[in-house]
């Protein structure tokens, strides 16, 4: 089965909204889930600078999880985030 | 050719005490290419100590930039020193370098250590000519010498704090020694022929306070005067203000010939597109919470711009600093440190994330941070600076 791919920005805006906490990611996800995700690191994606997105994906922090742009608001959530994509992936 | 003058000392003052007894100056003159250094070592130790000495080290930098003989900066000088209450005597020793590489250097030496001339990883031996003057009431005497400064030479002078510790130990009776000193500077250089003039003089002091078992029992001072080429470094941060200058970042960034740093995601990124080359994250938190570095072909190191570019501003603005392991803004910081002349290039274009009054922090303009960096690398590291704004 295809790995799930998660990258984190770690630009500036989304490092200093929070995305900090999203580098424990590796550490925070059971090892069960972390075989079937691969966790990456990403320079600036830009997404900040775009103004004219959907409300509840306007601010940094953003992840993207195969792909698709997300704004996680903890740590706690990009975990719920990056499960629910791992089982919709099952 | 172009000479690079590297000067640096490293200093602890005797255990207890809370002033340093030694003095060490130095001065970029005649637009950096004449250099003066002077280092005294006043009578005693602690604050009547560090008096002498500092008035010794300033007049005497100040006498021989004004061209006055080594025979009348010492009168000068034994002239304008206060009398310890203690001893009545005034007393202060010294050793003035001036140098213009290339073309001449003068020693004068009074009563410190002999210095050393290293040059190709051996010691060099200087004839010198004695001048006597009269001081306090008494007949002294300056050594002077005269030699030519070559690419890699290295100038060592130190206190008696050096060549004394260890006085008393059972490894070194009567201290470490003139002899033992030559031989460890001797092999850190054949150690590592091209130790700055910085990490050479840290070696010595560290060594010499090991010698007193961590406890110094005199005013300890090493000072390296290391004539090199220049060691160049390119900082590149921040977009440029037109895109069409993507390209024009990117030359910069492939012809500069020294070490490359790049501060600034989208700055890396930009590059990495127009050379067609891979940027990997390092996917770990720092020691010091800033963003994690990057790694890319051809760079010397790649790290987030704005926060990090602060706390290395911060960090040269802190004289007590001393560098963590895994912190990209330590690390760009030694490098600096490490360099001679310093060209940024620095893009204007606005990220209007950064702006966002939401922003838990301030977020400073790219452009005051790197003016405050190079206000700070020229007037307390003597290094040279160029800004490029694109």
């Amino acid at each position: 089965m295809k790995k799930i791919s998660v990258k984190i920005c770690t630009g500036t805006a989304c490092y200093v909204m929070g995305g900090c906490d999203f580098l424990e990611l590796p550490s925070a996800l059971s090892e069960s889930l972390l075989t079937k995700v691969e966790i990456a690191g990403t320079n600036c994606l830009g997404l900040c600078k775009e103004v004219d997105r959907p409300e509840e994906l306007k601010y940094p922090p953003f992840v993207m999880i195969n792909e698709k742009v997300y704004s996680p608001s903890s740590l706690g959530h990009l975990i719920e985030l990056v499960t629910e994509e791992v089982k919709l992936n099952e | 050719m172009r000479f690079c003058v590297e000067v640096n000392c490293a200093t602890t003052k005797k255990f207890g005490q809370a002033a340093f007894g030694d003095t060490f100056v130095s001065k970029k003159v005649s637009n950096g290419k004449r250099v003066i250094a002077v280092l005294s070592d006043g009578l005693g130790s602690g604050i009547k100590a560090g008096v002498l000495s500092s008035l010794t080290a300033t007049a005497a930098l100040n006498t021989v930039e004004q061209n006055l003989t080594p025979k009348k900066t010492a009168e000068l000088i034994y002239r304008t020193l206060p009398e310890c209450s203690l001893r009545k005597i005034s007393y202060s020793t010294f050793t003035i370098a001036d140098i213009i590489p290339g073309k001449k250097a003068e020693i004068v030496e009074f009563d410190n250590p002999p210095y050393l001339l290293i040059r190709e990883g051996k010691l060099v031996s200087v004839e010198k000519s004695m001048v006597e003057f009269t001081g306090a009431g008494s007949l002294k005497k300056i050594y002077i010498s005269n030699f030519t400064p070559e690419y890699g030479d290295r100038i060592v002078f130190i206190s008696d704090g050096v060549t004394q510790s260890g006085m008393g130990t059972a490894k070194y009776p009567l201290g470490w020694g003139i002899e033992n000193f030559s031989q460890f500077i001797l092999g850190e250089i054949a150690e590592n022929p091209e130790i700055s003039a910085r990490d050479l003089s840290e070696k010595v002091l560290q060594r010499s306070i090991m010698n007193d078992i961590w406890k110094a029992k005199d005013d300890i001072t090493c000072s390296v005067i290391y004539v090199r080429k220049p060691r160049n470094t390119l900082i590149l941060t921040g977009p440029p203000y037109r895109q069409s200058m993507d390209s024009h970042l990117a030359d910069s960034f492939s012809e500069f010939d020294g070490s490359k740093i790049i501060c600034g995601g989208t700055t890396a990124q930009i590059i990495a597109r127009e050379l067609n080359r891979q940027i990997d994250v390092v996917l770990k938190r720092t020691s010091t919470n800033l963003p994690p570095p990057s790694v890319m072909e051809g760079a010397d190191y790649v790290s987030e711009g704005i926060l990090t570019l602060c706390k290395v501003a911060e960090y040269l603005e802190d004289k007590n600093f001393s560098p963590s392991i895994d912190d990209p803004a330590s690390k760009i910081t030694e490098i600096l440190k490490n360099s001679d002349q310093i060209k940024f290039i620095v893009g204007t274009r606005i990220n209007e994330a950064h702006q966002d009054p939401n922003m838990p922090v301030e977020l400073e303009i790219r452009r005051n941070i790197v003016k405050r960096i190079c206000k700070e690398l020229e007037k307390n590291f003597l290094k040279e600076t160029e800004i490029e704004y694109i």
